[in-house]
């Protein structure tokens, strides 16, 4: 059911777009602020531009935006973790150090000195969330590859003379990747959360298409008299994250499940 | 052992803090003033004035020796002293806090225990739950705004003790159902134990410690203050200094805030880990 919906959704932000009735960016005063109607079917925002359009087409940076985060911290997090996991003296020392540093940082400060140090854009939010993602993300992969080095079939590949980096990536990454993956949903739905939150203060800068988060940062000063301005972009993040969150879980049950019991 | 790895961390905290922030293009000075029209020679002498021109590594020892006598130093842009400002900020701030992590607690026991239990309401409620872990901070903020008319604190209180009851809620009614199957449940409704007796000390106490990680997480975070919620309810709280002092080059009100921040937060971990402890006789053995 929540995998039916996030496929739903997914595809009518990626592909919404080309079914918008209307061009996103037109604004017309003369129109502002109707209610939804058979021409407009969500109604028109302040500037008089049409919602559906703006929801069709908004869902894709916001999208962008969370997604890009997570893969900073995923990308970033896996290999933290794994070469604290199983990497030489060396490496685990100046990574442990990266993790402590990361640790230390509070999320909204790294957040925001990216947005200082770059600019309010949206490659800063980006940064700026994915970074404050990369040490927890770490963490769980650190976590997990020491229960799995510990497994039988580890200890085979070891014997028969497999390279420290072949087993990392080819043995115990595929054997945790149910895990991985539903930590990935878990770490992109809070990334979309926070990304959203910073382009809804307006940290995103000033943004060439629509973006749900700004869209609602928009409708919220006329919610009460035109509450179909910010309600449909709002329902959808939410639906969007909780559609992640229950996928996410689906997933952590599967790693557990096939995996024994080494992770727990 | 735990004190001195809690100094090192702040230390590290500071110490990140104070060259990442230097790292950032733009000085407080120029940022006020130019805009304001002043001088060249202004400014650099204003720079003088607050240390700005000396080299970095002297105004970092210099920032640490003030520290370790307690002094915060003052604001670029107002002049006002950081201990001050936090402390006037943290009042705000810790009421915020508490009241909803009062709340969170309350609603979120309640919330989980029913949605675990109830044959009835069990399943409409973890869809509530669910939605009250998804839905972003603005959002619950802005309908509370404008559909329950509640403003301010209140307002505030309402959006983060939603939000932290359905984190809790989550957990516990994760951990009961897991629970549902296990031997002693069924041997104390064997005894014919009153449901209220039954759901207290043999359903709830043993699950009980699942919820203290997620609730000292919650906690940190609202101590932290809420850059989001401050904004939306206009109460000028910690997260609001650390937006300004970061989007201002306020070094040492951010510094400041960091010092404060990593304080609470290593704080609250150890009473969480001293509570998982209590709750939890297991963790008590594998620590003593």
């Amino acid at each position: 059911m929540a995998r039916a919906v996030l496929v739903g959704l997914l595809a009518m932000v990626l592909v919404g777009g080309w079914f918008a009735p209307y061009d996103p960016l037109d604004t017309r005063p003369e129109r502002a602020a109707q209610p939804p109607s058979g021409e407009f079917w969500l109604g028109t925002d302040t500037l008089g531009r049409d919602v559906l359009s703006r929801v069709l087409n908004g869902g894709g940076l916001t999208l962008l935006l969370g997604v890009g985060a997570a893969c900073v911290a995923v990308i970033c997090g896996v290999v933290l973790g794994l070469g604290r996991g199983l990497g030489g003296n060396a490496v685990r020392s100046v990574l442990s150090v990266i993790e402590v540093v990361l640790l230390s940082l509070p999320p909204w400060l790294v957040a925001l000195v990216f947005v200082a140090g770059m600019g309010a854009r949206w490659e800063s939010v980006i940064w700026g969330v994915g970074v404050t993602q990369i040490a927890p993300f770490g963490r769980l992969v650190g976590v997990w590859s020491a229960s799995v080095s510990r497994q039988p079939y580890v200890m085979a590949a070891q014997s028969v003379g497999a390279g420290r980096l072949y087993i990392a990536l080819r043995i115990i990454l595929p054997n945790m990747l149910p895990l991985v993956v539903g930590a990935a949903c878990s770490t992109l739905s809070y990334c979309l959360l926070f990304s959203s939150g910073l382009t809804f203060l307006g940290l995103g800068g000033s943004l060439s298409s629509p973006e749900w988060g700004v869209m609602i940062a928009e409708g919220r000063t006329a919610i009460r008299y035109a509450p179909w301005i910010a309600l449909p972009p709002a329902l959808l993040l939410t639906v969007l994250i909780a559609s992640l969150n229950a996928v996410g879980r689906w997933f952590s049950l599967r790693g557990w499940s096939s995996s024994g019991d080494f992770g727990r | 052992m735990t004190v001195v790895r809690g100094l090192i961390g702040v230390w590290l905290a500071v110490t990140v803090a104070f060259f990442l922030l230097r790292a950032l293009p733009g000085d407080p000075i120029s940022a006020t003033l130019v805009s304001a029209g002043v001088s060249a020679s202004l400014i650099e002498d204003r720079q003088r004035a607050l240390g700005l021109d000396q080299p970095i590594g002297f105004q970092y020892v210099t920032y640490l020796g003030q520290v370790s006598r307690g002094d915060l130093g003052a604001s670029l842009i107002t002049g006002e002293a950081v201990g001050g400002m936090m402390t006037a900020r943290a009042g705000n701030t810790l009421r915020l806090a508490i009241t909803a992590f009062a709340v969170s607690l309350v609603g979120g026991v309640a919330l989980g225990s029913a949605a675990a239990l109830s044959q009835r309401w069990g399943p409409a409620l973890r869809i509530l739950i669910d939605g009250l872990v998804a839905i972003p901070i603005y959002v619950s903020a802005t309908l509370v705004v404008a559909l329950g008319g509640i403003a301010g604190a209140w307002g505030a209180v309402a959006v983060l003790g939603m939000q932290g009851a359905g984190v809790i809620a989550n957990v516990l009614c994760l951990a009961l159902i897991e629970q549902s199957g296990q031997g002693y449940i069924l041997s104390a409704y064997g005894k014919g134990l009153p449901r209220w007796a039954i759901f207290l000390r043999h359903r709830l106490r043993p699950v009980v410690y699942s919820i203290v990680p997620v609730a000292v997480l919650q906690f940190g975070f609202l101590l932290g203050g809420t850059v989001i919620t401050e904004t939306v309810f206009a109460q000028a709280g910690l997260g609001q200094s650390l937006l300004d002092g970061v989007l201002r080059r306020d070094y040492p009100v951010v510094q400041g805030w960091v010092l404060l921040m990593v304080v609470i937060q290593s704080g609250i971990q150890m009473l969480g880990d001293g509570l998982a402890a209590w709750l939890d006789p297991r963790i008590r053995e594998r620590v003593m």
